[in-house]
């Protein structure tokens, strides 16, 4: 991994060198700023249906605080390993980058096994479904409207290495790997809420 | 690939992959025209059903239907449509743009849009169109019988993510794309306040996207959101709906201010009044737009604190809209005023608008709401902001930006006969509802008993209907007759003010052969007065990169389509494909190269080369 | 370690076409992203721990954990997506509005239903 790996010379931040890439830049953020309210939408109707058991299992007796602390723990590192690419980006170590997004893509997919494994469960063991209260309907939604970002944004950068591993970095592919990158902070920070406002304040009840 | 390779395309083929904004734009004013004549039929046809108290036009059912139908279509797939058509084919060209900033983005959300508004429609001709109100409140729509209110749904989800991103796409085409020394505070007010709209497009659709994807899950898997057995409840569904849906009403009616600006300053030959003090007014009203949701709810039972506050933010929007209404006064005041038709419904929506506002802070206000919520007052009230505002500024915006668009005048007899008869159509049919819904008649009901004295008003409300059909009619045939054998515009036919009547009409596919430098507000103004015959050009004449035309945008949305009326059938098999047809076109755009084409500057025709 | 090797390559490769105020930066950058993700582990852990032990009251946890939570936003938007850099004006309009909508909507939605 020495000699090939940096490329031909690349601006500070390539991914706005461009008017392209400054668009797609400026035109992301303001839908991750759409998101925020998507999001945001989601968690207040949970919030207000929180309590809405219908009389079946609450979050108390439902939530496993291992299995949700193990999942925070793998989207925070990918978090990490998102960061590390994006600094390779910008120093245009190519190899590096694309590494660190296959750990970030790894890490995103134990976390979909970790999230598919945890609905499975209460389906099965508690009969808990979307169908059973609103605030299980509240509660599906809410988690898995993340968990489908989750699974966009690893079909997202599964693509963009496969497409790009051949061909390398240069000013026009730049900007698609850090918007990902973007992206897939931005599904952190949903998560940071999700464990908090509805794991952990469901333990406290 | 040469210019000339590009232009022997099929014209079909043409239109649909282009992402020429200037075409996307004529996309968007046609299917916006044809759904704003659809809901003119739908209206038309409701208000024979009340030609008489107690008469059987249509029918309780159909009525309904058709109560749904005229708001949903006029609001989402006739107005902002037409919206969305002029902001494509004017703001580019107002800010001395190549193009827009993203071109794929703008073309998909054309097709989005269309995809859904068909959607939308296709119910009336599969077993019933959606019947719960435009507004489609649980658990009204989570019971609705039939698949009415699921093509609802899923048409205004599909139009709704078109519209999302159209909205992305022009945030950053004002803020990235401004020719050099076009600052913020030289933008025209049209440009202005389809940028404040595109933010609360960005802002305000999510909430609505979420609230229709509730009402989908409670309608097509059984989850129980708003089913208050199940410890569900419905006012959720009014919070998201109105958090979206009061956002709505000012991005419908902030554009239409941007054009009676433009509008009324180019018709009275003089700058616009108190430019920088509009700028404002329009950027509060997008603000204070967010936090008056409420006022639609005061008779859900929030309590006296939620309503007064909200009645507060509510009154408080008077003011910057009165700002406005000033400095359109103060324009014309002392100015050379001409009177075309595009500045006839510019005059006139003042004093129409004004009587809405006046309405509009009656009903901010509590306890009066309490006796006029639900009856006709709210319907006169919302007819004269909406027509009043936004379907004025659309006609006056038609008027003066069709030389612009398509290179020819439209007749101005025509053009006069259509605003007079439109005029007093408008007030005929819904200055007397302000009085019916006073004396009790509730609105959204088919029928009314005689003997009430509601008998005189509502044969005049609907003579009134009458007269805007004539009206629109006269219109179309303006249209019409304008397209077959129509006089040839000039560059500028109106002596215009800002940047798109510095270039053809209608405007080369590159917009400008060479970025113009801006040099102060009302731009072309400023150089025509300093003896200028084009506008100074900020770069040398160079080869011109253009943007690739694209199939996916259409497939993209026909996959969504395919998918939507699979699932309200609840057709699995056929829903996955259409979603895969969608996934492929999103994996083709990501991993095909679009590196776009380069006029060549030897191609351009002489005239295009201003300032050589 | 991936920091080593990152370090060895960086020093013998970039130096062609990286000023030395750039690797500087980089550096600094780098440890600071370090520090921000440690930061935002012991974070968690302290909100995953506040709520299992018995010690302090629901309704100061609840308080608690959130603005654990706030801070962590504002880690990830100022560390992870450099929303301090440069040329990012537009962007924290973008999301700062969008955390006023937000706002609002989760107020209206928990607080004002009956």
């Amino acid at each position: 991994m020495k000699s090939n790996e940096t490329m031909t010379k690349l601006p500070a931040n390539p991914e706005r060198a461009t008017l392209d890439g400054k668009n797609k830049f400026l035109g992301f953020w303001f839908f991750l700023g759409g998101e925020t309210v998507l999001f945001a939408s989601l968690f207040g109707v949970y919030l207000g249906l929180r309590n809405a058991t219908n009389g079946g299992v609450s979050a108390n007796e439902l939530f496993e605080l291992p299995l949700v602390f193990i999942a925070t723990m793998l989207l925070l590192t990918s978090s990490l390993t998102s960061v590390f690419a994006t600094m390779a980006l910008k120093t245009n170590h190519f190899k590096r980058m694309i590494g660190w997004f296959v750990v970030t893509g790894l890490l995103g997919l134990a976390f979909l096994g970790l999230e598919i494994y945890e609905f499975n469960h209460y389906v099965h063991e508690y009969g808990h479904t979307i169908k059973s209260s609103a605030w299980g309907s509240a509660f599906y939604t809410l988690v898995g409207t993340h968990g489908a970002h989750v699974f966009v944004g690893i079909s997202w950068i599964t693509i963009l290495i496969i497409r790009n591993l051949r061909r390398g970095m240069d000013l026009y592919t730049a900007p698609k790997f850090y918007l990902f990158a973007l992206y897939w902070h931005f599904i952190d920070v949903v998560w940071i809420f999700i464990f908090t406002v509805v794991y952990l304040m469901g333990k406290v009840g | 690939m040469s210019a000339h390779a590009y232009k022997k395309k099929n014209p079909v083929w043409d239109w649909l992959t282009t992402v020429d904004h200037k075409k996307i734009g004529i996309l968007y004013l046609a299917s916006g025209a044809f759904f704003f004549l659809l809901g003119g039929l739908e209206a038309i046809l409701l208000r024979v059903q009340l030609l008489y108290p107690e008469f059987d036009f249509v029918g309780a059912e159909t009525f309904n239907q058709l109560l749904t139908m005229h708001g949903t279509t006029m609001i989402f797939l006739a107005a902002m449509p037409l919206i969305f058509g002029f902001m494509n084919a004017i703001v580019p060209l107002q800010i001395g743009a190549r193009d827009v900033a993203f071109p794929f983005v703008n073309s998909l959300g054309f097709w989005l849009f269309t995809a859904g508004g068909i959607l939308l429609n296709l119910g009336w001709f599969l077993g019933g169109a959606p019947d719960a109100g435009w507004t489609g409140y649980a658990p009204l729509s989570t019971t609705s019988p039939g698949n009415g209110v699921d093509f609802y749904v899923l048409g205004l989800q599909i139009s709704g993510i078109g519209t999302l991103i159209g909205g992305i796409n022009f945030l950053v085409t004002i803020i990235n794309m401004r020719a050099p020394g076009m600052t913020f505070m030289r933008m025209p007010l049209f440009t202005w306040s389809s940028f404040i709209t595109s933010g609360l497009i960005l802002f305000a659709f999510p909430a609505l996207t979420i609230g229709l994807a509730l009402l989908m899950f409670d309608r097509l898997f059984g989850s129980q959101f708003f089913a208050a057995e199940a410890g569900g409840n419905p006012i959720i569904y009014e919070h998201l709906f109105w958090i979206f849906g009061h956002p709505e009403v000012y991005i419908l009616v902030l554009p239409a201010f941007g054009m009676f600006s433009e509008i009324i300053a180019t018709f009275a030959r003089k700058r616009l009044f108190g430019y920088s003090a509009m700028v404002f007014a329009t950027a509060l009203i997008g603000f204070l737009g967010f936090m008056v949701w409420v006022h639609h709810m005061f008779t859900v039972g929030l309590g006296p604190i939620a309503n007064s506050i909200f009645a507060v933010a509510t009154m408080l929007i008077a003011v910057p809209t009165g700002v406005k209404i000033f400095n359109w006064l103060f324009t014309m005041w002392g100015g050379k005023v001409s009177f075309p038709t595009a500045n006839l419904f510019a005059v006139g929506f003042i004093p129409s608008f004004v009587l809405g506002g006046m309405t509009g802070v009656m009903l901010s206000v509590p306890p009066a709401d309490y006796q006029y919520h639900d009856s006709y007052f709210v319907v006169a009230h919302f007819h004269y902001v909406i027509v009043g505002g936004v379907v004025f500024g659309l006609f006056a915006g038609m008027y003066y930006w069709w030389p612009k668009i398509f290179g020819t005048v439209l007749n101005e007899f025509l053009g006069k006969l259509h605003f007079w008869l439109f005029f007093i159509g408008f007030h005929l049919t819904f200055f007397p509802m302000h009085f019916l819904g006073l004396m009790g008649m509730p609105r959204r009901v088919y029928t009314y008993l005689s003997g009430q004295s509601l008998d005189e008003a509502n044969f005049a409300a609907t003579m009134g209907a009458f007269l805007m059909g004539l009206a629109t009619i006269i219109m179309v045939w303006n249209i019409i007759q304008t397209s077959v054998k129509g006089k040839k515009a000039g560059n500028d036919p109106w002596d215009g003010r800002t940047l798109e009547w510095a270039i053809a009409s209608p405007a080369p596919e590159y917009n400008f052969a060479q970025t113009p430098l801006v040099r102060g507000l009302d731009a072309w103004w400023l150089e025509k007065r300093a003896g200028n015959k084009a506008m100074v050009a900020a770069e040398p004449l160079d080869d011109i990169h253009m943007p690739d035309s694209s199939i996916l945008p259409l497939v993209l949305s026909l996959g969504l389509f395919i998918a939507a009326l699979a699932a309200i059938y609840s057709n699995w098999i056929i829903a996955i494909g259409g979603l895969v047809i969608t996934a492929a076109a999103m994996i083709l755009r990501s991993v095909i190269d679009y590196h776009g084409y380069h006029i060549h500057k030897e191609d351009l025709p002489a005239e295009g080369r201003e300032g050589k | 370690m991936a920091h080593h090797e990152g370090h060895d390559t960086l020093s013998e490769h970039d130096q062609s076409h990286l000023d030395i105020h750039h690797k500087i930066a980089h550096e600094k950058e780098f440890k600071q992203q370090i520090v921000s993700f440690a930061m935002m582990i012991f974070l968690t852990m302290i909100a995953f721990v506040a709520v299992a032990s018995d010690a302090i009251s629901d309704a100061f946890t609840v308080i608690f954990i959130m603005i654990l939570a706030g801070i962590q936003l504002v880690f990830q938007l100022y560390m992870f997506m450099h929303l301090s850099h440069k040329g990012h004006q537009y962007p924290a309009w973008g999301i700062f509005f969008g955390v006023f909508v937000a706002g609002t909507c989760v107020v209206a939605l928990m607080g004002m239903i009956w």
